[in-house]
Protein backbone atom coordinates (compact mmCIF):
# COMPACT_ATOMS: atom_id res chain seq x y z
CA UNK A 1 0.00 0.00 0.00
CA UNK A 2 1.27 3.47 -0.95
CA UNK A 3 1.78 5.49 2.22
CA UNK A 4 0.89 9.16 2.39
CA UNK A 5 3.76 11.42 3.41
CA UNK A 6 3.27 13.41 6.62
CA UNK A 7 4.18 17.08 6.90
CA UNK A 8 4.48 19.27 9.97
CA UNK A 9 2.95 22.49 8.68
CA UNK A 10 2.41 24.69 11.75
CA UNK A 11 3.33 24.65 15.40
CA UNK A 12 3.56 26.72 18.57
CA UNK A 13 4.64 26.10 22.13
CA UNK A 14 4.85 27.56 25.60
CA UNK A 15 7.51 26.57 28.09
CA UNK A 16 9.38 28.23 30.93
CA UNK A 17 11.37 30.25 28.38
CA UNK A 18 8.33 31.49 26.49
CA UNK A 19 6.94 30.81 23.02
CA UNK A 20 8.70 28.93 20.23
CA UNK A 21 10.70 31.91 18.98
CA UNK A 22 11.83 32.65 22.54
CA UNK A 23 12.55 28.97 23.10
CA UNK A 24 14.92 28.72 20.15
CA UNK A 25 16.63 31.98 21.10
CA UNK A 26 17.15 30.58 24.61
CA UNK A 27 18.48 27.26 23.28
CA UNK A 28 20.98 28.87 20.91
CA UNK A 29 22.14 31.41 23.50
CA UNK A 30 22.17 28.73 26.25
CA UNK A 31 19.86 30.67 28.58
CA UNK A 32 18.01 28.25 30.83
CA UNK A 33 14.48 28.97 32.02
CA UNK A 34 14.87 26.87 35.16
CA UNK A 35 14.35 28.62 38.49
CA UNK A 36 15.16 27.37 41.97
CA UNK A 37 11.91 26.85 43.81
CA UNK A 38 10.65 25.85 47.25
CA UNK A 39 6.92 26.37 46.71
CA UNK A 40 6.16 22.67 46.24
CA UNK A 41 8.50 21.39 48.96
CA UNK A 42 9.23 23.91 51.69
CA UNK A 43 12.15 21.87 53.05
CA UNK A 44 13.77 21.12 49.70
CA UNK A 45 14.98 23.26 46.83
CA UNK A 46 14.17 22.06 43.35
CA UNK A 47 15.04 23.37 39.93
CA UNK A 48 11.68 23.74 38.17
CA UNK A 49 10.44 25.12 34.86
CA UNK A 50 7.27 27.20 35.22
CA UNK A 51 5.47 29.41 32.73
CA UNK A 52 3.56 31.28 35.45
CA UNK A 53 1.83 33.70 35.52
CA UNK A 54 0.34 32.21 32.34
CA UNK A 55 -2.62 30.03 33.38
CA UNK A 56 -2.52 26.46 32.03
CA UNK A 57 -5.90 26.07 30.32
CA UNK A 58 -6.04 29.55 28.82
CA UNK A 59 -2.48 29.02 27.56
CA UNK A 60 -3.51 25.65 26.12
CA UNK A 61 -6.18 27.34 24.04
CA UNK A 62 -3.92 30.25 23.06
CA UNK A 63 -1.13 27.97 21.84
CA UNK A 64 -3.58 25.87 19.82
CA UNK A 65 -5.19 28.99 18.37
CA UNK A 66 -1.80 30.19 17.13
CA UNK A 67 -1.40 26.88 15.28
CA UNK A 68 -4.81 27.38 13.63
CA UNK A 69 -3.85 30.94 12.66
CA UNK A 70 -0.55 29.74 11.16
CA UNK A 71 -2.28 26.92 9.26
CA UNK A 72 -4.01 26.68 5.89
CA UNK A 73 -7.27 25.70 7.66
CA UNK A 74 -10.30 27.87 8.42
CA UNK A 75 -11.15 25.74 11.45
CA UNK A 76 -10.49 22.30 12.94
CA UNK A 77 -13.84 20.74 11.99
CA UNK A 78 -12.13 18.23 9.67
CA UNK A 79 -9.15 17.65 11.96
CA UNK A 80 -8.39 14.93 14.50
CA UNK A 81 -6.98 16.02 17.85
CA UNK A 82 -4.50 13.69 19.55
CA UNK A 83 -3.42 14.79 23.02
CA UNK A 84 -0.45 13.46 24.96
CA UNK A 85 -0.41 14.17 28.70
CA UNK A 86 0.82 12.41 31.80
CA UNK A 87 -1.04 14.31 34.53
CA UNK A 88 -4.19 15.73 32.92
CA UNK A 89 -6.24 17.53 35.55
CA UNK A 90 -4.62 16.16 38.69
CA UNK A 91 -3.40 19.60 39.76
CA UNK A 92 -6.97 20.80 40.31
CA UNK A 93 -7.85 17.61 42.22
CA UNK A 94 -4.82 18.18 44.47
CA UNK A 95 -5.91 21.71 45.29
CA UNK A 96 -9.43 20.59 46.22
CA UNK A 97 -8.21 17.67 48.32
CA UNK A 98 -5.59 19.72 50.17
CA UNK A 99 -8.23 22.30 51.04
CA UNK A 100 -11.25 20.10 51.79
CA UNK A 101 -9.59 16.80 52.86
CA UNK A 102 -12.10 14.78 50.87
CA UNK A 103 -13.02 14.01 47.24
CA UNK A 104 -16.58 15.36 47.27
CA UNK A 105 -16.00 18.38 45.07
CA UNK A 106 -13.58 16.73 42.68
CA UNK A 107 -15.17 16.39 39.25
CA UNK A 108 -13.87 13.09 37.78
CA UNK A 109 -14.03 14.54 34.26
CA UNK A 110 -11.78 17.42 35.33
CA UNK A 111 -9.37 15.02 37.06
CA UNK A 112 -8.85 12.74 34.07
CA UNK A 113 -6.30 13.05 31.25
CA UNK A 114 -9.18 13.82 28.88
CA UNK A 115 -9.78 17.20 30.56
CA UNK A 116 -7.29 18.61 28.04
CA UNK A 117 -9.01 17.26 24.91
CA UNK A 118 -12.40 18.22 26.39
CA UNK A 119 -11.24 21.83 26.79
CA UNK A 120 -9.83 21.97 23.26
CA UNK A 121 -12.92 20.31 21.76
CA UNK A 122 -15.17 22.88 23.41
CA UNK A 123 -13.03 25.72 22.07
CA UNK A 124 -12.29 24.48 18.54
CA UNK A 125 -14.80 21.74 17.66
CA UNK A 126 -12.39 19.08 16.40
CA UNK A 127 -13.83 16.29 14.24
CA UNK A 128 -12.74 13.71 16.81
CA UNK A 129 -10.14 13.36 19.52
CA UNK A 130 -8.02 10.85 21.42
CA UNK A 131 -5.80 11.13 24.46
CA UNK A 132 -2.64 9.14 25.06
CA UNK A 133 -1.03 8.82 28.46
CA UNK A 134 2.21 6.87 28.54
CA UNK A 135 3.99 9.12 31.05
CA UNK A 136 6.95 10.94 29.46
CA UNK A 137 6.43 9.45 25.99
CA UNK A 138 2.79 10.58 25.82
CA UNK A 139 3.06 13.22 23.12
CA UNK A 140 5.81 11.39 21.21
CA UNK A 141 3.37 8.50 20.98
CA UNK A 142 0.66 10.97 19.92
CA UNK A 143 2.92 11.99 17.03
CA UNK A 144 3.52 8.35 16.14
CA UNK A 145 -0.22 7.65 16.14
CA UNK A 146 -0.88 10.74 14.00
CA UNK A 147 1.79 9.75 11.49
CA UNK A 148 0.29 6.29 11.07
CA UNK A 149 -3.24 7.63 10.62
CA UNK A 150 -2.13 10.04 7.89
CA UNK A 151 0.13 7.38 6.29
CA UNK A 152 -2.91 5.12 5.89
CA UNK A 153 -5.26 7.88 4.74
CA UNK A 154 -7.57 7.71 7.75
CA UNK A 155 -7.11 11.46 8.30
CA UNK A 156 -5.62 14.33 6.29
CA UNK A 157 -5.20 16.76 9.20
CA UNK A 158 -4.16 15.89 12.75
CA UNK A 159 -3.31 18.32 15.54
CA UNK A 160 -1.02 16.82 18.17
CA UNK A 161 -0.96 18.58 21.52
CA UNK A 162 1.44 17.71 24.32
CA UNK A 163 0.49 19.39 27.58
CA UNK A 164 1.41 18.98 31.23
CA UNK A 165 1.22 21.44 34.11
CA UNK A 166 3.40 21.46 37.20
CA UNK A 167 1.74 19.80 40.18
CA UNK A 168 2.63 18.47 43.61
CA UNK A 169 2.31 14.83 42.54
CA UNK A 170 5.05 15.01 39.94
CA UNK A 171 7.41 17.38 41.77
CA UNK A 172 7.19 15.49 45.07
CA UNK A 173 7.07 12.13 43.29
CA UNK A 174 10.34 12.65 41.45
CA UNK A 175 11.82 13.92 44.73
CA UNK A 176 10.76 10.61 46.32
CA UNK A 177 12.64 8.77 43.59
CA UNK A 178 15.73 10.83 44.45
CA UNK A 179 16.20 12.16 40.92
CA UNK A 180 15.33 15.87 41.31
CA UNK A 181 18.16 18.35 40.91
CA UNK A 182 18.31 21.32 43.26
CA UNK A 183 19.90 23.31 40.45
CA UNK A 184 19.59 23.62 36.68
CA UNK A 185 20.03 20.10 35.30
CA UNK A 186 23.21 19.14 33.46
CA UNK A 187 22.43 16.45 30.87
CA UNK A 188 25.31 14.15 29.90
CA UNK A 189 27.65 15.89 32.37
CA UNK A 190 29.96 13.74 34.45
CA UNK A 191 28.63 13.70 38.02
CA UNK A 192 25.21 15.11 37.10
CA UNK A 193 22.70 15.05 39.95
CA UNK A 194 19.24 14.87 38.40
CA UNK A 195 16.39 16.40 36.47
CA UNK A 196 14.17 19.50 36.52
CA UNK A 197 10.40 18.97 36.41
CA UNK A 198 8.72 21.56 34.19
CA UNK A 199 5.47 22.45 32.52
CA UNK A 200 4.92 22.83 28.84
CA UNK A 201 2.39 23.02 26.04
CA UNK A 202 3.25 22.18 22.45
CA UNK A 203 0.90 21.88 19.48
CA UNK A 204 1.72 20.73 15.94
CA UNK A 205 -0.46 20.47 12.83
CA UNK A 206 0.39 17.37 10.80
CA UNK A 207 -1.04 17.13 7.30
CA UNK A 208 -1.02 15.07 4.15
CA UNK A 209 -0.45 18.20 2.07
CA UNK A 210 2.93 19.89 1.75
CA UNK A 211 3.34 23.66 2.17
CA UNK A 212 6.22 26.09 1.88
CA UNK A 213 6.75 25.83 5.64
CA UNK A 214 6.73 22.01 5.83
CA UNK A 215 9.13 19.79 7.70
CA UNK A 216 8.52 16.10 7.06
CA UNK A 217 7.69 13.65 9.83
CA UNK A 218 9.48 10.77 8.15
CA UNK A 219 9.26 7.94 10.65
CA UNK A 220 8.57 6.82 14.18
CA UNK A 221 8.61 3.70 16.30
CA UNK A 222 8.22 2.49 19.84
CA UNK A 223 9.55 -0.31 22.00
CA UNK A 224 9.39 -1.61 25.54
CA UNK A 225 12.40 -2.33 27.73
CA UNK A 226 10.65 -5.12 29.70
CA UNK A 227 13.34 -4.46 32.29
CA UNK A 228 12.20 -2.27 35.22
CA UNK A 229 9.40 0.20 35.98
CA UNK A 230 11.67 3.24 36.34
CA UNK A 231 15.24 2.25 35.48
CA UNK A 232 16.18 1.84 31.83
CA UNK A 233 17.76 -1.33 30.47
CA UNK A 234 21.49 -0.72 31.16
CA UNK A 235 22.37 -2.38 27.86
CA UNK A 236 20.11 0.16 26.11
CA UNK A 237 18.26 -2.52 24.17
CA UNK A 238 14.90 -0.72 24.20
CA UNK A 239 16.37 2.68 23.29
CA UNK A 240 18.39 1.20 20.42
CA UNK A 241 15.41 -0.80 19.17
CA UNK A 242 13.04 2.17 18.96
CA UNK A 243 15.62 4.42 17.26
CA UNK A 244 16.57 1.68 14.78
CA UNK A 245 12.93 0.98 13.94
CA UNK A 246 12.14 4.69 13.58
CA UNK A 247 15.02 5.14 11.12
CA UNK A 248 13.82 2.07 9.19
CA UNK A 249 10.25 3.37 9.24
CA UNK A 250 11.56 6.58 7.68
CA UNK A 251 13.24 4.57 4.91
CA UNK A 252 16.64 5.84 6.00
CA UNK A 253 20.01 4.50 7.12
CA UNK A 254 21.40 5.41 10.52
CA UNK A 255 24.15 7.39 8.77
CA UNK A 256 21.48 9.74 7.39
CA UNK A 257 20.83 11.18 10.87
CA UNK A 258 22.65 14.49 11.42
CA UNK A 259 21.43 15.34 14.90
CA UNK A 260 19.92 13.44 17.84
CA UNK A 261 17.62 15.51 20.05
CA UNK A 262 18.04 13.51 23.23
CA UNK A 263 15.54 12.64 25.91
CA UNK A 264 18.47 13.69 28.13
CA UNK A 265 16.77 14.28 31.46
CA UNK A 266 19.94 14.79 33.45
CA UNK A 267 19.46 11.71 35.61
CA UNK A 268 22.35 9.31 36.01
CA UNK A 269 20.47 6.34 34.60
CA UNK A 270 18.77 7.94 31.59
CA UNK A 271 21.72 9.83 30.18
CA UNK A 272 24.22 6.98 30.55
CA UNK A 273 21.90 4.56 28.76
CA UNK A 274 20.87 7.04 26.06
CA UNK A 275 24.48 7.99 25.31
CA UNK A 276 25.33 4.29 25.07
CA UNK A 277 22.39 3.75 22.69
CA UNK A 278 23.43 6.66 20.45
CA UNK A 279 27.08 5.58 20.52
CA UNK A 280 26.12 2.01 19.60
CA UNK A 281 23.60 2.73 16.85
CA UNK A 282 24.98 5.86 15.21
CA UNK A 283 28.59 4.92 14.53
CA UNK A 284 29.09 8.00 12.29
CA UNK A 285 28.93 10.12 15.46
CA UNK A 286 26.14 12.64 14.77
CA UNK A 287 25.65 15.60 17.09
CA UNK A 288 23.67 14.83 20.25
CA UNK A 289 22.20 17.28 22.74
CA UNK A 290 19.41 17.60 25.29
CA UNK A 291 17.40 20.81 25.39
CA UNK A 292 16.03 19.94 28.84
CA UNK A 293 18.82 22.06 30.33
CA UNK A 294 16.81 24.98 28.91
CA UNK A 295 13.19 23.84 29.30
CA UNK A 296 13.36 21.25 32.05
CA UNK A 297 11.50 17.98 31.59
CA UNK A 298 7.97 18.81 30.51
CA UNK A 299 6.90 15.15 31.03
CA UNK A 300 4.01 14.25 28.73
CA UNK A 301 4.55 17.43 26.70
CA UNK A 302 8.24 16.74 26.08
CA UNK A 303 7.86 14.68 22.91
CA UNK A 304 5.79 17.38 21.19
CA UNK A 305 7.94 20.25 22.50
CA UNK A 306 11.12 18.56 21.31
CA UNK A 307 9.48 17.74 17.98
CA UNK A 308 9.07 21.49 17.51
CA UNK A 309 12.71 22.02 18.48
CA UNK A 310 13.72 19.35 15.96
CA UNK A 311 11.70 21.08 13.22
CA UNK A 312 13.32 24.42 14.09
CA UNK A 313 16.81 22.87 14.00
CA UNK A 314 16.04 21.66 10.47
CA UNK A 315 14.53 24.99 9.37
CA UNK A 316 17.38 27.04 10.81
CA UNK A 317 20.03 24.46 9.77
CA UNK A 318 21.57 24.98 13.17
CA UNK A 319 22.38 22.29 15.75
CA UNK A 320 21.18 22.95 19.33
CA UNK A 321 24.14 23.16 21.72
CA UNK A 322 24.44 21.19 24.94
CA UNK A 323 23.93 23.72 27.72
CA UNK A 324 25.41 23.26 31.19
CA UNK A 325 28.03 20.70 30.35
CA UNK A 326 31.70 21.19 31.05
CA UNK A 327 32.89 17.57 31.14
CA UNK A 328 30.99 14.84 29.34
CA UNK A 329 30.56 11.48 31.04
CA UNK A 330 30.59 9.60 27.73
CA UNK A 331 33.40 10.89 25.51
CA UNK A 332 32.33 8.72 22.57
CA UNK A 333 29.25 10.82 21.76
CA UNK A 334 29.41 14.14 19.94
CA UNK A 335 28.02 16.80 22.30
CA UNK A 336 28.26 20.30 20.74
CA UNK A 337 29.31 23.02 23.19
CA UNK A 338 28.00 25.79 20.94
CA UNK A 339 25.37 26.09 18.22
CA UNK A 340 26.70 24.72 14.93
CA UNK A 341 25.54 25.76 11.48
CA UNK A 342 25.70 22.94 8.98
CA UNK A 343 23.54 21.05 6.52
CA UNK A 344 20.92 19.13 8.52
CA UNK A 345 18.87 16.62 6.58
CA UNK A 346 17.41 14.42 9.29
CA UNK A 347 16.90 14.70 13.05
CA UNK A 348 15.78 11.97 15.44
CA UNK A 349 14.05 12.94 18.69
CA UNK A 350 13.93 10.49 21.60
CA UNK A 351 11.42 10.09 24.41
CA UNK A 352 11.67 7.51 27.19
CA UNK A 353 9.21 6.87 30.02
CA UNK A 354 8.34 4.93 33.14
CA UNK A 355 7.49 1.34 32.39
CA UNK A 356 10.35 1.18 29.88
CA UNK A 357 8.21 2.86 27.23
CA UNK A 358 10.45 4.19 24.42
CA UNK A 359 9.56 6.24 21.34
CA UNK A 360 11.68 7.85 18.64
CA UNK A 361 10.48 10.22 15.90
CA UNK A 362 12.43 11.18 12.77
CA UNK A 363 12.04 14.56 11.05
CA UNK A 364 13.53 15.62 7.73
CA UNK A 365 14.02 18.61 5.49
CA UNK A 366 11.47 18.39 2.68
CA UNK A 367 12.88 17.19 -0.64
CA UNK B 1 -11.72 4.54 7.36
CA UNK B 2 -12.98 1.08 8.33
CA UNK B 3 -11.04 -2.18 8.12
CA UNK B 4 -11.88 -5.74 9.12
CA UNK B 5 -10.40 -7.72 11.98
CA UNK B 6 -10.70 -11.22 13.37
CA UNK B 7 -11.53 -11.15 17.08
CA UNK B 8 -9.44 -14.10 18.18
CA UNK B 9 -10.04 -14.03 21.92
CA UNK B 10 -12.14 -12.16 24.44
CA UNK B 11 -12.29 -11.91 28.23
CA UNK B 12 -13.99 -9.84 30.86
CA UNK B 13 -14.03 -9.58 34.63
CA UNK B 14 -15.89 -7.40 37.12
CA UNK B 15 -16.77 -7.15 40.79
CA UNK B 16 -18.74 -4.72 42.89
CA UNK B 17 -15.71 -4.22 45.12
CA UNK B 18 -12.72 -6.48 44.36
CA UNK B 19 -12.07 -9.18 41.75
CA UNK B 20 -11.04 -12.14 43.88
CA UNK B 21 -10.15 -14.94 41.46
CA UNK B 22 -7.39 -13.43 39.38
CA UNK B 23 -5.10 -16.49 39.63
CA UNK B 24 -2.13 -14.27 40.43
CA UNK B 25 0.15 -16.97 41.89
CA UNK B 26 0.06 -18.99 38.69
CA UNK B 27 0.20 -16.04 36.28
CA UNK B 28 2.86 -14.08 38.21
CA UNK B 29 4.99 -16.73 39.94
CA UNK B 30 7.70 -14.29 41.08
CA UNK B 31 6.58 -13.01 44.48
CA UNK B 32 8.54 -9.75 44.33
CA UNK B 33 6.91 -8.78 41.06
CA UNK B 34 3.47 -9.97 42.19
CA UNK B 35 3.64 -7.83 45.34
CA UNK B 36 4.28 -4.68 43.31
CA UNK B 37 1.34 -5.11 40.94
CA UNK B 38 -1.44 -2.55 41.16
CA UNK B 39 -5.05 -3.71 41.05
CA UNK B 40 -5.25 -2.62 37.40
CA UNK B 41 -2.11 -4.59 36.62
CA UNK B 42 -3.55 -7.72 38.28
CA UNK B 43 -6.71 -7.40 36.21
CA UNK B 44 -4.70 -6.71 33.04
CA UNK B 45 -2.42 -9.76 33.36
CA UNK B 46 -5.44 -11.92 34.22
CA UNK B 47 -7.31 -10.78 31.11
CA UNK B 48 -4.22 -11.17 28.90
CA UNK B 49 -3.78 -14.71 30.24
CA UNK B 50 -7.42 -15.47 29.53
CA UNK B 51 -6.80 -14.30 25.94
CA UNK B 52 -3.65 -16.48 25.81
CA UNK B 53 -1.60 -13.43 24.80
CA UNK B 54 2.01 -13.00 25.91
CA UNK B 55 3.87 -11.20 23.15
CA UNK B 56 2.94 -8.44 20.73
CA UNK B 57 1.74 -4.85 20.64
CA UNK B 58 -0.60 -3.82 23.45
CA UNK B 59 -3.16 -1.03 23.59
CA UNK B 60 -4.43 -0.37 27.08
CA UNK B 61 -7.10 2.06 28.19
CA UNK B 62 -8.35 3.57 31.42
CA UNK B 63 -10.34 6.73 31.99
CA UNK B 64 -9.09 7.24 35.53
CA UNK B 65 -5.77 5.38 35.68
CA UNK B 66 -4.10 4.21 38.85
CA UNK B 67 -6.45 5.64 41.47
CA UNK B 68 -4.94 3.96 44.54
CA UNK B 69 -1.40 5.11 43.78
CA UNK B 70 -2.63 8.62 43.02
CA UNK B 71 -4.65 8.76 46.25
CA UNK B 72 -1.67 7.45 48.24
CA UNK B 73 0.61 10.16 46.84
CA UNK B 74 -1.80 13.05 47.35
CA UNK B 75 -2.65 11.78 50.84
CA UNK B 76 1.03 11.58 51.78
CA UNK B 77 1.72 15.10 50.52
CA UNK B 78 -1.26 16.44 52.44
CA UNK B 79 -0.11 14.67 55.62
CA UNK B 80 3.47 15.85 55.09
CA UNK B 81 4.60 12.23 55.02
CA UNK B 82 7.16 10.63 52.70
CA UNK B 83 5.83 9.49 49.32
CA UNK B 84 6.39 5.84 48.51
CA UNK B 85 8.64 5.61 45.43
CA UNK B 86 6.66 2.52 44.44
CA UNK B 87 3.41 4.50 44.61
CA UNK B 88 4.89 7.14 42.33
CA UNK B 89 6.23 4.68 39.77
CA UNK B 90 2.85 2.92 39.87
CA UNK B 91 0.87 6.12 39.36
CA UNK B 92 1.35 6.50 35.60
CA UNK B 93 -1.44 5.39 33.25
CA UNK B 94 0.79 2.84 31.49
CA UNK B 95 1.59 0.99 34.73
CA UNK B 96 -0.58 -2.07 34.05
CA UNK B 97 0.66 -2.86 30.52
CA UNK B 98 4.23 -2.14 31.63
CA UNK B 99 3.96 -4.83 34.30
CA UNK B 100 2.57 -7.11 31.58
CA UNK B 101 5.70 -6.44 29.49
CA UNK B 102 7.93 -7.09 32.52
CA UNK B 103 6.12 -10.33 33.27
CA UNK B 104 6.47 -11.78 29.80
CA UNK B 105 9.60 -10.02 28.52
CA UNK B 106 7.41 -8.42 25.85
CA UNK B 107 9.42 -5.69 24.08
CA UNK B 108 6.75 -4.60 21.61
CA UNK B 109 4.98 -1.21 21.57
CA UNK B 110 2.61 -0.25 24.36
CA UNK B 111 0.11 2.58 23.92
CA UNK B 112 -2.21 3.75 26.68
CA UNK B 113 -5.40 5.64 25.93
CA UNK B 114 -7.31 7.77 28.41
CA UNK B 115 -10.22 9.47 26.66
CA UNK B 116 -12.88 9.64 29.34
CA UNK B 117 -16.12 7.87 28.40
CA UNK B 118 -14.69 7.29 24.89
CA UNK B 119 -11.70 5.36 26.21
CA UNK B 120 -12.59 1.89 24.93
CA UNK B 121 -13.88 3.32 21.64
CA UNK B 122 -10.45 4.90 21.16
CA UNK B 123 -8.71 1.72 22.34
CA UNK B 124 -10.55 -0.16 19.57
CA UNK B 125 -9.54 2.45 16.99
CA UNK B 126 -5.93 2.53 18.14
CA UNK B 127 -5.74 -1.25 18.47
CA UNK B 128 -7.06 -1.60 14.93
CA UNK B 129 -4.39 0.85 13.72
CA UNK B 130 -1.67 -1.07 15.55
CA UNK B 131 -2.88 -4.38 14.12
CA UNK B 132 -2.73 -2.95 10.59
CA UNK B 133 0.68 -1.36 11.28
CA UNK B 134 2.24 -4.52 12.71
CA UNK B 135 0.15 -6.98 10.63
CA UNK B 136 0.00 -9.16 13.73
CA UNK B 137 -2.25 -10.00 16.65
CA UNK B 138 -2.68 -7.07 19.06
CA UNK B 139 -4.01 -7.17 22.62
CA UNK B 140 -6.57 -4.55 23.66
CA UNK B 141 -7.43 -4.13 27.34
CA UNK B 142 -9.64 -1.58 29.05
CA UNK B 143 -9.78 -1.49 32.83
CA UNK B 144 -11.11 0.64 35.68
CA UNK B 145 -9.96 -0.11 39.23
CA UNK B 146 -11.38 2.56 41.52
CA UNK B 147 -11.86 0.58 44.73
CA UNK B 148 -10.21 3.09 47.04
CA UNK B 149 -11.42 4.40 50.40
CA UNK B 150 -14.15 7.05 50.09
CA UNK B 151 -14.58 6.59 46.35
CA UNK B 152 -18.32 6.84 46.90
CA UNK B 153 -17.74 10.58 47.39
CA UNK B 154 -17.16 10.90 43.63
CA UNK B 155 -18.19 7.66 41.93
CA UNK B 156 -21.29 8.26 39.80
CA UNK B 157 -20.33 6.10 36.83
CA UNK B 158 -20.16 2.44 37.82
CA UNK B 159 -21.54 -0.25 40.11
CA UNK B 160 -18.33 -2.24 39.63
CA UNK B 161 -15.34 -0.73 41.41
CA UNK B 162 -13.14 -3.19 39.53
CA UNK B 163 -13.83 -4.15 35.94
CA UNK B 164 -11.95 -4.98 32.79
CA UNK B 165 -12.47 -6.16 29.25
CA UNK B 166 -9.96 -7.56 26.75
CA UNK B 167 -9.84 -8.84 23.20
CA UNK B 168 -7.23 -9.60 20.57
CA UNK B 169 -7.43 -8.42 16.97
CA UNK B 170 -5.83 -9.73 13.80
CA UNK B 171 -6.26 -7.86 10.50
CA UNK B 172 -8.03 -9.76 7.73
CA UNK B 173 -9.11 -9.22 4.14
CA UNK B 174 -12.29 -11.22 4.75
CA UNK B 175 -15.70 -9.60 5.11
CA UNK B 176 -17.16 -8.76 8.51
CA UNK B 177 -19.59 -11.45 9.68
CA UNK B 178 -21.09 -9.73 12.71
CA UNK B 179 -22.44 -6.26 13.34
CA UNK B 180 -21.48 -4.34 16.45
CA UNK B 181 -24.35 -2.45 18.07
CA UNK B 182 -23.85 0.31 20.61
CA UNK B 183 -25.74 -0.10 23.84
CA UNK B 184 -25.70 0.83 27.49
CA UNK B 185 -23.93 -1.76 29.64
CA UNK B 186 -25.69 -1.17 32.91
CA UNK B 187 -23.42 -1.07 35.92
CA UNK B 188 -20.17 -0.79 33.91
CA UNK B 189 -18.23 2.43 33.53
CA UNK B 190 -19.00 4.02 30.13
CA UNK B 191 -15.28 3.93 29.37
CA UNK B 192 -15.64 0.15 28.83
CA UNK B 193 -18.84 0.12 26.78
CA UNK B 194 -17.49 0.13 23.21
CA UNK B 195 -15.32 -2.93 23.85
CA UNK B 196 -18.19 -4.64 25.64
CA UNK B 197 -20.26 -4.00 22.49
CA UNK B 198 -17.70 -6.02 20.50
CA UNK B 199 -17.73 -8.81 23.08
CA UNK B 200 -21.51 -8.97 22.86
CA UNK B 201 -21.38 -9.13 19.05
CA UNK B 202 -18.83 -11.96 19.13
CA UNK B 203 -20.35 -13.84 22.05
CA UNK B 204 -19.83 -17.57 21.45
CA UNK B 205 -19.01 -17.15 17.75
CA UNK B 206 -15.83 -18.69 16.33
CA UNK B 207 -14.14 -16.74 13.56
CA UNK B 208 -15.88 -13.52 14.49
CA UNK B 209 -14.89 -10.71 12.08
CA UNK B 210 -15.75 -7.10 12.86
CA UNK B 211 -15.35 -3.87 10.91
CA UNK B 212 -13.59 -1.23 12.99
CA UNK B 213 -12.93 2.44 12.40
CA UNK B 214 -9.24 3.42 12.50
Amino acid sequence: MQKNRVFVNAYESLSCVGNTAELMAAIYSKQSGITIDTSYMSEHQAGLGSFAPNEFFSSLKSVTRVVLEKSNLDDFSNTLLVVGSSVGGIGKSEQIFFKEKNYKNINPKEHAISVISDALNREFGFKDSRSISTACTSSANALMLAQRLINLGAYENVVVVGADALCYTTVCGFQALGVLSTQQCTPFQEGRVGMNVAEGIAALLLQKVQTDESVELCGSAGSSDAFHMTNPDPEAGGAIACMQKAVENAGLKTTDIDYVNAHGTGTQANDAVEALAVETLFTHNPYLSSTKAITGHTLGAAGALEAIISCEVIKQQRIAPQTSMSKAENRQVNLPREAIEQQIRYVISNSFAFGGNNTAVVFGAVK
Amino acid sequence: MKMNFIVKATATVSAETKCEELDEKRIVPKMMLRRRLTRSARIMVYLADACDFREGAVVYGSAYGEMQATADIVGAIDANEPISPTAFQNSVYNTAPSYFSLLHGNKEEILTISSGDDTSKNVLQTGALQAVTTNAEVLLVCCEAINIPNIDEVNRCTDYLESGVALTLVPTGDEANVEVHQKEHKGFAPSLWAMLDVLDACDGKDGCIVALEL
